[in-house]
């Protein structure tokens, strides 16, 4: 079959009805998924888009009509005319069944567990669940464990709902095959080998895809209970592949990350190395003032004051040394809108040379269902396209031979990169430059260099947008505040500019990312035709989460009769 | 009642297993090199007129199973013929005696069926405690590979056809054919969601016939000796010669083989009717999960029709007989604790469903029912009905509420008294040891 077919093939809808509303559904999708993008209610635990279907939880049921028993939803196909009925009291009756088969075994320990606020078996059992228990028995006892030495996942066993959402994950996405359900009927649960520990570096996904609070991430674990919550929709900094994610923050401060659906970069996934790498955002070491150096001796000016003297500084070496006597590092960390702001400020700087700081550059790491990418910098391509392919993949080796020569005298160097590792021999070539101005996130002995240093923002505290290794140009979100008095880089950025030019720092109104993003539509070729507005959209497919209450309340009460 | 054995006629005769003994004795392997002269539409055609039903629990006709692989233009690649000899059904035990006396009877019908369906590949998936039934196929197998009836160039016709002897490791989920599917394959033994069913996408991925011991030793009297004549013997709710198994409180527990369709009184008459002079109670008709017949209604057609109608089913065949000195609690207890044991666990009513039950009853039992108990029962049983991936909730749901219904005054009785009114020498404990 060509592309072009199987493109057809899969974009080809079908027409049902659903309780005698008509609804178009995806030809090649069972019923549930087709009934679920549509809008309509359907309990579920085992099924899930990206992963096999396993038609194991018996949740989603549905009444076909021409089919004498309820059919599961999630392995059922629609045909042309079909008729769904999933409203009724039948269906109603077996989906309560089911939830009460659920819960009997169950701990029902949702004031200690990490799920609540955000568990399907709590928000399906508000909604089709008995309001009685008739369990007399003795309920099953399994264990609690750690899933690997070096994971981050922790198992309750007595949760698990042996979905198989997991297992399925790391047989289909992984290839690893760590997972296993174990045991037989109302014993089994899922688990690791002793000597197979779930240590894969997409692991945390499967915290995710538990519908329960079976796999729980030790990382979060009595974190912060999730509806205190604050959340902004962004993009994962650590590599170039540009994971659309959720930046859940409690009082201002990064609680985890969480991967949001996009078919077009990370499908339903994200990598174990981005979801854990934000603790940098408040850890020691972490700059949140600006600072002058005179000799050995530091002081604290004041932010809008340490930017006054950066320009001033810049400008003095200039006028001094002449022609070529600035230069400007900016890293691969940065947003668009910072970049094309750091071209100016080099434009006005009279650099010759400009050069970034990047990150490393591994190997890709490729699993059967995710690739996890080498380059673990978020806008190498948007740096590219603002600064030209020269500044990016030379510009630093001509700085630094610059400085090495005596001919750049002062420079101004931007360092947002998380545990900088910088070239060797690079700090002490550093040292000889007249006039430095480091604008970095955390100290390092690049800032113990500063003159004048800048306290920077992290891609957490901080709007804009990243430009992945496939050229596609996604929005950052300001998810928490930055320390102190640290101002995020874009404005920063403006305000040097407009001091080198003249204007007092205090009185400028540096513009939105934004504005910056018309100007970059506009003004860098790379960008002709980006639409700030369409940067707001969310990512290509389906993101299914359970809503207890769609439309309100039902009739006649909270509990289903 | 004068009945001349077939399919059991060689169980106890030294030396029945082996392969000269069937060619010289039972004209063997020639209904096979019969069938491979045959096209597959006229053997598939053959056996659907004999109306033979398969012999595994389910009663579905072996030759309009075997119509429904697909034609290769539709589904290429290779089709697998897989022999169910995982037989686990509490109260049967007639596919082993076939596996250990008469394998080749098997094995040919093995051969007829792989032509039929244009298998190259078979295996027999011989339950894990079988362990002396699965040397002895083994043996048959490498004599019928010896003589040239499996491999490349079955009987000389060109016909390729292997055999495999695979060996379960003690689930009675395997017996469910994609259960066992999923084991054969390497996987756990979980029953795979239908559709797409095994003959169109089974084994492997590829199409795929799952037929019983039993089922499969009838074929080749079917192709020897016609359709007609397989026909003649049973009734129409069930055609042709049938094996019993019938445990329990009779004087003479054992195998017997009847044309299907025998009475059930007269089938308990055969071995030697209920034990120590006591009146009948109940018969389990059909295995473990069939529902329970009281003593004043055994007067019923041991086929899947008449079965069906007196509301329990053949199944296995494995009559399992219950005195009058039985406390149908602790019998039902113990049918249960083999479902919870067994459930493999994937669907959520039966794996939960099949514990909650079990744990219901055994507290019946030991005195601690409480009212209201037989209700909540009642309703979980319905509740594992019909919503599972394969029919084991079923087939735990279906004695409790047979059981339930119609020895409900005993149950109550449990309940009011705190305990059990039986003594527990004669519970069905005893009639096992």
């Amino acid at each position: 079959m060509s592309a072009a077919q199987t493109a057809a093939q899969a974009a080809k809808r079908v027409r049902i009805t659903v309780d005698g509303k008509e609804v178009q559904v995806a030809a090649d999708r069972p019923i549930l998924h087709g009934m679920l993008e549509a809008g309509v209610e359907v309990p579920h635990f085992c099924y899930h888009p990206g992963l096999s279907i396993a038609g194991n939880c018996r949740m989603c049921l549905v009444k076909v009509k021409g089919l004498p028993k309820l059919q599961v939803s999630c392995n059922t196909f629609p045909k042309e005319g079909m008729e769904v009925v999933s409203g009724d009291e039948e269906v109603a009756r077996a989906r309560r069944a089911v939830m009460e088969f659920l819960l009997i075994n169950h701990p029902l320990d949702c004031p200690v567990c990490d799920q609540a606020g955000e568990c399907w078996l709590q928000d399906s059992a508000y909604r089709h669940g008995r309001d009685v228990g008739r369990f007399r028995e003795e309920k099953v006892h399994k264990h609690k464990k750690q899933m690997g030495d070096l994971s981050d996942v922790l198992l309750w066993g007595e949760r698990c709902i042996a979905c198989s959402r997991c297992v399925r994950f790391c047989e289909e996405i992984t290839g690893t095959g760590e997972i296993s359900l174990v045991g037989r009927g109302d014993r089994v649960v899922v688990d690791v080998h002793p000597s197979r520990p779930l240590t894969n570096p997409l692991a945390g996904n499967v915290v995710d895809v538990c519908p329960v609070g079976a796999l729980v991430s030790k990382d979060f674990l009595y974190g912060a209970r999730v509806w205190f919550m604050d959340f902004a929709d962004s993009i994962c900094p650590a590599c170039s592949k540009g994971c659309n994610i959720r930046v859940e923050s409690h009082q201002g401060a990064v609680k985890r990350l969480r991967p949001r659906t996009n078919l077009d970069v990370n499908g339903y996934w994200m990598c174990d190395h981005g979801r854990f790498d934000f603790k940098y955002v408040a850890e020691e070491g972490r700059l949140d003032r600006a600072w002058a150096r005179d000799g050995d001796r530091v002081n604290y000016p004041g932010y809008a004051e340490a930017l006054e003297k950066a320009a001033r500084g810049l400008a003095e070496v200039g006028r001094e040394f002449g022609d070529g006597a600035l230069a400007a590092l900016a890293d691969l960390w940065m947003t668009n809108e910072e970049l094309l702001v750091f071209r100016d400020l080099a434009a006005r700087l009279g650099a010759k040379e400009v050069g970034v700081l990047a990150g490393p550059l591994k190997e890709d790491e490729v699993f059967p269902g995710f690739t996890i990418l080498g380059d673990k910098n978020p806008n190498r391509e948007g740096a590219r396209r603002i600064l030209g392919a020269a500044a990016v993949d030379g510009g630093l080796a001509r700085v630094v031979s610059g400085i090495a020569s005596g001919k750049v005298k002062g420079l101004y160097l931007h360092c947002g990169i998380p545990r900088f590792d910088p070239p060797e021999g690079f700090a002490r070539l550093l040292a000889t430059s007249e006039f430095l101005v480091v604008h970095a996130t955390h100290r390092s002995v690049l800032t113990d260099l500063a003159h004048i240093g800048i306290p920077g923002a992290t891609s957490f505290e901080k709007s804009g947008t990243f430009t992945n290794a496939k050229g596609l140009t996604q929005r950052i979100r300001k998810a928490v505040a930055p320390p102190g008095e640290v101002e995020a880089d874009l404005a920063a950025l403006q305000r040097l500019v407009a001091a080198i030019g003249g204007p007092a720092v205090a009185a400028f109104e540096p513009l939105s990312d934004r504005a910056i993003q018309r100007r970059l539509a506009s003004q860098v070729e790379g960008f002709a035709g980006l639409d700030p507005a369409a940067l707001d959209r969310p990512g290509r497919g389906p993101n299914f989460l359970p809503n207890p209450f769609p439309g309100g309340p039902r009739a006649g009460g909270v509990f289903p009769a | 009642m004068s009945f001349d054995p077939i399919l059991s006629r060689r169980f106890g005769t030294p030396g029945s297993h082996t392969i000269d003994f069937y060619e010289r004795e039972d004209r063997g392997y020639q209904a096979a090199r019969k069938a491979l002269g045959m096209t597959a539409a006229q053997v598939i055609d053959e056996v659907k007129k004999s109306e033979l039903r398969g012999r595994g629990g389910a009663g579905f006709p072996c030759g309009q199973k075997w119509g429904f692989v697909p034609a290769p233009k539709d589904v290429p690649g290779p089709r697998y013929l897989v022999v169910n000899a995982d037989e686990s059904e509490p109260g049967t035990f007639k596919d082993r005696a076939l596996l250990w006396y008469t394998p080749h009877a098997m094995l040919e019908g093995a051969i007829i069926a792989a032509h039929a369906i244009g298998a190259e590949s078979c295996y027999v998936y011989i339950r894990g405690e079988f362990a002396r039934e699965a040397v002895r196929v083994g043996e048959a197998v490498r004599e019928a590979y010896a003589k040239g009836y499996f491999g490349r160039n079955v009987f000389g016709t060109g016909r390729r056809i292997e055999m495999t002897v695979h060996r379960g490791a003690g689930a009675y989920i395997c017996g469910e054919e994609t259960g066992l599917l999923s084991s054969l394959e390497g996987g756990r033994g979980y029953p795979k969601i239908k559709p797409p069913f095994p003959a169109v996408k089974g084994l492997f991925g590829q199409p795929t016939i799952v037929n019983n011991v039993e089922t499969l030793a009838c074929v080749p009297l079917i192709l020897d000796r016609g359709a007609e004549w397989f026909k003649s013997i049973g009734t129409p709710g069930g055609t042709g010669p049938k094996l019993y198994c019938v445990s329990g409180h009779v004087e003479r527990p054992g195998l017997f083989e009847f044309p299907c369709g025998v009475n059930l009184r007269a089938l308990l008459g055969a071995a030697g009717g209920v034990w120590k002079g006591r009146r009948l109670k109940a018969v389990i008709p059909g295995g473990s999960s069939a529902k329970i017949l009281r003593a004043d209604e055994t007067d019923v057609a041991m086929d899947f029709a008449s079965l069906q109608k007196a509301g329990t089913m053949l199944g296995s065949a494995g009559v399992i007989v219950l005195d009058e000195t039985t406390c149908m609690v602790n019998a039902l207890w113990n049918v249960l604790r083999f479902f919870h044991h067994e459930s493999c666990g994937q669907c959520t009513p039966c794996r939960e469903g099949t514990g909650w039950i079990e744990k219901l009853v055994g507290r019946i039992e030991r005195g601690g029912g409480k009212q209201g108990d037989l209700d909540t029962l009642l309703d979980v049983a319905a509740n594992m009905q019909g919503t599972t991936v394969c029919v084991l909730s079923d087939a735990a749901a279906w004695p409790a509420e047979s059981y339930t219904l119609k020895f409900r005054d005993e149950f109550e009785e449990h309940i009011r008294r705190k305990g059990c009114p039986f003594k527990k020498e004669s519970a069905m404990a005893g009639a096992l040891a």
